[in-house]
């Protein structure tokens, strides 16, 4: 357990100083893939809906410590998405490969919704078609693409950490 | 932690979460305070590690760029010569034009005073990557002399305004952010408008120049700085040149858009201004 609580640790600091710092730093990427929501639904998917909550959860905590204006506002769709897409891995077959580019459509729609809704359309910016177009497509095809590199290698880390406990685990008790 | 799920139901834990996420929205859109505080702890251990990345990331960021500009230059070496020509001519014509707006300069006895403003120096380390905000991330705090309200400015004009701050870090709201509204007046004719971000309109690189009085003389190519009147921004601050102003359907206000002087997309260092606008309070 502390093996994957390390890890689990390690993928959201990464992926979060990734995203904010180097890819911010990098000019010519104009829309950045969301890496955060990448870790909350692939491990809510693999894991279940108490490690995508959860996962989610700090995820969009730490979204909203450092940029958010109201502390919550992330961590509460963060939370949704992982809590939804546990429900749906374990619906699911796992290895469909398909299935975690669908998510991600899924999860990276519902989080751009969500902000247009609550931050955009209620100041009176009703034109949702270029919002659509500018913001939440690009941000879901980047994400997306991004998720389809490394969906193959975190299933793989998820696996290497299971086997690792469950060996120390066989011989400490 | 979470290793009995028969006993301890998900959905519960959801729920509980659901609910502190409400609070602490509420919490938080009703005193600063509650942000700034918890991310000060967060902040100490993560900053160092942050500016280093976004150091590797603008090292490569601009070792690719200066790649693909050594091509355009020498294009571009050509094609300048040709204007240089062009412009000294022109040059000539608008020195005497120059002189004569320092005469009307001195009529209005209007200045751009915002460089006698004290001011400190501070790296961009993070951006907001959500691609729905323009929040910037810069490494001086409060140990610095940072404080809420106090007025960004980069490349000669207005970057953003600071939001919260923490012991070594501080968040800057840009002025493209949807957010941002600042109080501007046309730096000529003293005729009061408000300079509004606005995503839509940042992807042609504009912010909007609205409610600008329908009699107001603004026309194209006006300067715009920060007004008098601006309850958070300092007076005479650039921000921009206006653009396509146009009478609303109202017919009592002009609004258009504004050509901000900082290049958002290139924004490396910028200059806080440590003097907080006295308004009264």
């Amino acid at each position: 357990m502390i093996r994957r609580i390390i890890m689990y640790i390690i993928l959201i600091l990464g992926a979060f100083m990734l995203q904010n710092n180097f890819f911010a730093a990098v000019h010519w990427i104009d829309i950045t893939p969301n890496l955060l929501l990448i870790v909350t639904f692939e491990f809510g998917f693999l894991r279940g809906r108490m490690h995508g909550m959860l996962i989610g959860f700090f995820c969009g905590l730490l979204s909203d410590f450092f940029f958010g204006t109201n502390v919550g506002y992330y961590a509460l769709i963060y939370t949704l998405i992982g809590y939804g897409n546990g429900v749906l891995g374990s619906l699911f077959y796992t290895d469909f490969l398909n299935m975690p580019m669908l998510l991600c459509i899924v999860s990276d729609l519902l989080l751009g919704l969500y902000v247009f809704i609550t931050s955009f359309l209620v100041r009176g910016a009703a034109d949702i078609g270029h919002y659509m177009l500018r913001v939440i497509l690009p941000e879901i095809v980047y994400t997306m693409l991004i998720s389809l590199l490394v969906y193959k290698p975190l299933k793989a880390l998820d696996k290497w950490v299971e086997d690792r406990s469950k060996r120390s685990a066989k011989e400490f008790v | 932690m979470n290793n009995n799920e028969s006993k301890f139901q998900p959905r519960h834990l959801l729920l509980i979460i659901v609910i502190l996420c409400v609070i602490l929205i509420i919490l938080s859109s009703i005193s600063s305070s509650v942000n700034s505080s918890v991310r000060g702890v967060l902040n100490d251990v993560l900053t160092p590690m942050q500016s280093g990345l976004n150091r590797v990331g603008s090292f490569i960021s601009d070792e690719a760029e200066d790649l693909a500009r050594l091509r355009k230059i020498e294009e571009d070496y050509k094609a300048l010569s040709d204007e240089v020509a062009y412009l000294r001519e022109q040059n000539t014509r608008y020195q005497l034009q120059e002189i004569e707006l320092a005469r009307y300069r001195s009529l209005l006895d209007m200045k751009e005073e915002y460089e006698q403003y004290p001011s400190i120096g501070a790296h961009v380390i993070g951006e907001n990557s959500s691609n729905w905000n323009h929040t910037v991330l810069i490494d001086r705090g409060s140990s610095d002399g940072i404080a809420v309200n106090m007025n960004v400015i980069a490349q000669g004009g207005l970057a953003g305004i600071v939001t919260s701050v923490t012991a070594n870090s501080s968040t800057v709201r840009l002025i493209t952010d949807h957010d941002s509204q600042v109080g501007a007046m046309a730096l000529i004719t003293q005729d009061s408008c408000i300079v509004r971000g606005d995503l839509e309109v940042y992807q042609e690189g504009r912010l909007i120049l609205e409610k600008i009085n329908k009699d107001a003389r603004i026309s194209d190519d006006y300067k715009i700085v920060t007004s008098n009147k601006s309850s958070l921004y300092l007076p005479g601050i650039l921000i921009g040149y206006a653009r396509d102003i146009d009478t609303d359907s109202n017919s009592l206000t002009k609004s258009g858009y504004i050509i901000p002087v900082v290049d958002f997309s290139h924004l490396d260092s910028v200059l806080v201004i440590t003097q907080l606008k006295e308004n009264g309070q």
